[in-house]
């Protein structure tokens, strides 16, 4: 294991996990998309997908994460005024 | 005696091991999820008309996540 305390090692190692963490991440956020927007919007499946099934898909991904946005910013605002009184 | 890997080849090992367990996830997902749609009595056998729907469920899952992906990635550059 002495390889792993070089500077330069343990430098390559981190950004190795990193890129591989945040992969990850964009992976996830992806597969949950997936996964929710099919049982909202897809029928039985078809040759291709539907008009109205792909504006429901890129719909349903854009308004899921504005959710997530507004639940965020509304958390936020809440402790600001707790923490204002 | 086998040399020690260097460590571009952990890291490849490391990343094929990651796109395995992807692989996996995804066959996971796409068996729960076509089963859902196309299995609705589940019978003796998978019939054709079931195979059928199972193989345009697969192709249209596989389209979703690519507009999934699309839509993510257009929004997160504005």
């Amino acid at each position: 294991m002495n390889s792993s305390t070089d500077p330069q090692t343990t430098a390559a190692m981190q950004a190795f996990i990193q890129e591989e963490n945040q992969k990850a991440a964009v992976q996830q956020i992806i597969s949950k998309l997936t996964d929710t927007c099919w049982d909202k919007c897809m029928g039985k499946p078809g040759n291709k997908l539907s008009s109205w099934e792909t504006d429901c898909i890129s719909n349903c991904a854009e308004r899921f994460l504005d959710t997530s946005i507004f639940i965020v910013q509304r958390m936020e605002k809440q402790a600001q005024s707790r923490n204002g009184i | 005696m086998a040399s020690e890997p260097s460590q571009d080849e952990v890291f490849l090992r490391v990343r094929r091991q990651l796109q395995e367990q992807q692989m996996e996830e995804l066959v996971r997902a796409m068996t729960d999820k076509c089963f859902e749609k196309c299995v609705k009595k589940p019978g003796k056998s998978l019939s054709t008309s079931e195979q059928q729907c199972i193989a345009k469920s697969m192709d249209r899952y596989m389209e979703v996540m690519a507009l999934v992906f699309n839509t993510v990635a257009r929004k997160a550059q504005s």
